[in-house]
């Protein structure tokens, strides 16, 4: 029982001797200043992430290894480091290092605790050095973490540190910045639309007057279109020819304006003979098609496509232009015609 | 019997009367050792540290008899501040130095020395004819002494005046139990203490939280408008997230935003670029910018807003291996809450879709 309680005193004694020299050890470690920690990603749980630690050395000479130790639980030298839950360093590289060579990973790191030894082993200068490592795993809580950092005179980071810093990161979540771009078609018509604004579009009729064989009577009305369909649209064109009664006029084939000859035709197209359009305005690259896209050429085919654009489209305004002439025996009479244009986006 | 009772009786009173006159007695030959009592006597010290160098003592006490005072001596003894006790042990590493002190209360210049192997503080002034007033309070300040080189210890000061300031009845023949012919006397008591250390540990902190309205949530937002919440060709669209950080760093820290632009399979909006912009509704653009900046925190350009309310987005260096560099904290700082508007708007050919771009705010402190 005497024995007993020596023995206990005896291993107190020394326990308390061995504490107290090394609690005193420890703290009499320089400071190591200019501390920081560069993450490339702090999202937790994230893997092959990339640390960039950087310090600066307080005390020069035989710095033989470095502990660089990730805890979860204090940032303090004398506190044992717990390891952040999820954290992962076992199978990081060394990847770049600033201010400092010589010093590779050593096989006796842990998975929240890089050790660098200097290998071969050299003086070391104070001052700010950087170690950037690859392939680390995150720890999985988004909370704060600490880095503690050591500078050794053994090649395995164990013994009284030369020199001592720590530092605190965070690891958070990720947010997402989204947006929602409906599908989107843009298309209106009237007698005249001012700019590319739908809402001035005005006028459905299009009155061509008193017809004569003398000379072609013209109007014109305009269509814009705008899409983010992704294969463009096509604006086609229905309706029949202008008739009165049983009588009609002779739609064009893509055949010029002649004065004295019953036709109806149209294009979309600055013209000359007889003087009548506009050529397509605006950033779209939309395209007139074939047959309506000649000036002074006109046609009129029911259900023809008159103009397609390939891909998303930003605004096109057409001119559509009317021509019509008549024969010195063309019947009399009210010729008119409904005409309807559908744009068809392909999404 | 009754004749030993009462010679038993007789031995009795005889041995009580002999009591009471000694007791009697007693009382005068004190008086003869000193007139009266030092009253108001104290001790501070400047440091009760165990073996302090250099504390000051400041001695004082108050007159209790008029006299033409010449000496004074304050004798510190270990084991009692009893007048007239022959036994006053220095108390260990005790030490009135090289004595230095001024005086209050006394006239003249009083000349200081130590005696007894410096356990004893003596001070004369043999040329004084003024006399000290009884009720005077009288300081002396004592500058070169050495505590006692034991934790929590008690030790005592003997303070006695004179008539003389040498030769018989003096400080020159004071000694312990054999006074002499002294004025007025009294007793003190102090200690050593033991220091106190207090150890506060103060970890390296930063503290760094994204949220929308309060620290916890989710700040993944939808920009856009109307009832459908859209993005299109007719308004720049805007929304915020905030992030607040905390941190002991005493360099600050560096905010850094990581991300792409907003995408939607092989289709993106376009990002604002490396300069700050003005975003025009129907113009393809994602940006950023720091609308409100925390306490201590800078906006780095282009984020700081440009000319005005102008956003940027500057993908070469978000897509980059640590992100770019979206504000800057100048040093240490307490729940700094800072406000990034984000904005957006649609072309009239951006194709449709959900588009969408995961963002990290990272904070790196520079401790």
């Amino acid at each position: 029982m005497r024995f007993h309680k020596k023995l206990i005193v005896s291993a107190l004694a020394i326990s308390l001797i061995v504490g107290g020299s090394l609690y005193a050890s420890l703290a009499e470690a320089a400071q190591i200043t200019s501390r920081s920690l560069q993450l490339s990603s702090n999202m937790a749980g994230d893997h092959n992430v990339t640390y960039n630690v950087g310090f600066s050395i307080a005390t020069a000479g035989s710095i033989q290894s470095i502990a660089i130790e990730f805890c979860g639980n204090s940032a303090l030298i004398e506190d044992s480091c717990v390891a952040p839950y999820g954290f992962d360093a076992l199978n990081t590289h060394l990847i770049n290092s600033t201010g400092i060579s010589g010093f590779i990973v050593s096989p006796s790191s842990t998975v929240n605790k890089i050790v660098l030894t200097h290998a071969p082993s050299g003086p070391v200068s104070a001052g700010p050095v950087g170690f950037e490592f690859d392939n680390i795993v995150n720890p999985t809580d988004p909370e704060s973490y600490y880095t503690k950092i050591s500078t050794y005179t053994s090649t395995d980071a164990t013994g009284s540190p030369v020199d001592f810093g720590a530092l605190a990161f965070s690891i958070n979540k990720t947010f997402d910045v989204s947006v929602e771009v409906p599908p989107y078609l843009l298309f209106c018509q009237g007698v005249s639309v001012d700019g590319y604004d739908c809402s001035t579009a005005q006028g459905d009729l299009l009155n061509l007057g008193q017809l004569s064989d003398q000379v072609p009577s013209v109007a014109q009305s305009q269509i814009v279109a705008a899409t983010n369909a992704s294969s463009g649209y096509n604006i086609s064109m229905g309706g029949g020819t202008m008739t009165s009664g049983n009588n009609t006029l002779p739609p064009m084939s893509g055949t010029a304006s002649a004065v004295g000859t019953s036709q109806f035709g149209i294009n979309l197209r600055t013209n000359t003979n007889p003087d009548i359009g506009i050529d397509p305005e605006g950033p779209g690259s939309g395209t007139v098609t074939a047959g309506y896209s000649l000036a002074n050429r006109f046609r009129f085919n029911n259900g023809d496509v008159i103009a397609t654009a390939a891909g998303a489209q930003d605004y096109k305004k057409y001119t559509i232009s009317y021509l019509v002439n008549v024969a010195k025996d063309q019947a009399p009479g009210v010729y008119s015609t409904t005409l309807t244009y559908i744009c068809l986006a392909n999404f | 019997m009754s004749i030993k009772k009462r010679g038993l009786r007789l031995v009795a009173y005889s041995a009580l009367a002999l009591v009471l006159s000694v007791a009697a007695v007693l009382p005068s030959l004190n008086q003869r050792a000193y007139a009266a009592q030092l009253t108001s006597r104290s001790i501070q010290m400047s440091s009760s540290n165990n073996g302090a160098t250099g504390t000051t003592y400041l001695i004082s006490f108050t007159t209790a008899t008029a006299g033409v005072l010449k000496g004074i001596v304050i004798d510190f003894c270990d084991n009692t501040p009893i007048i007239g006790d022959s036994t006053c042990t220095a108390p260990t590493g005790f030490s009135v130095g090289t004595p230095t002190a001024t005086t209050s209360g006394l006239p003249g210049t009083w000349t200081a020395a130590s005696a007894n192997s410096n356990r004893t503080l003596t001070l004369v002034n043999a040329s004084n004819s003024t006399s000290v007033g009884a009720s005077t309070a009288i300081t002396i300040t004592l500058t070169t002494a050495t505590n006692p080189t034991t934790d929590n210890h008690s030790f005592y000061a003997r303070a006695l005046t004179y008539l003389n300031s040498s030769g018989a009845n003096s400080p020159a023949t004071y000694a312990p139990g054999t006074e002499g012919t002294y004025v007025d006397a009294g007793g003190m008591a102090m200690s050593t203490g033991k220091v106190i250390n207090i150890t506060a540990r103060v970890m390296e902190s930063l503290a760094f939280c994204v949220y929308n309205a309060s620290c916890g949530d989710d700040p993944s937002m939808t920009i856009g408008h109307g009832t459908n919440n859209i993005l299109d060709a007719t308004a720049v669209d805007t929304k915020t997230a905030n992030f607040s950080i905390s941190t002991n760093a005493q360099s600050g820290a560096t905010v850094r935003i990581k991300g792409n632009t907003l995408v939607s399979g092989s289709n993106d909006i376009d990002a604002a670029g490396a300069s700050a912009i003005t975003f025009a509704a129907g113009t393809e653009k994602f940006g950023v910018r720091v609308s409100t900046a925390g306490t201590n925190i800078t906006a780095t350009a282009p984020y700081n807003g440009g000319t005005g309310s102008q956003y940027a987005f500057n993908t070469a260096n978000t897509t980059s291996t640590y992100g770019d560099n979206i504000a800057t904290l100048s040093g240490p700082v307490n729940s700094s809450v800072t406000t990034l508007t984000f904005a957006a708007t649609a072309a009239n050919t951006t194709a449709a879709g959900i588009y969408t771009a995961a963002q990290q705010l990272i904070a790196t402190g520079q401790f």
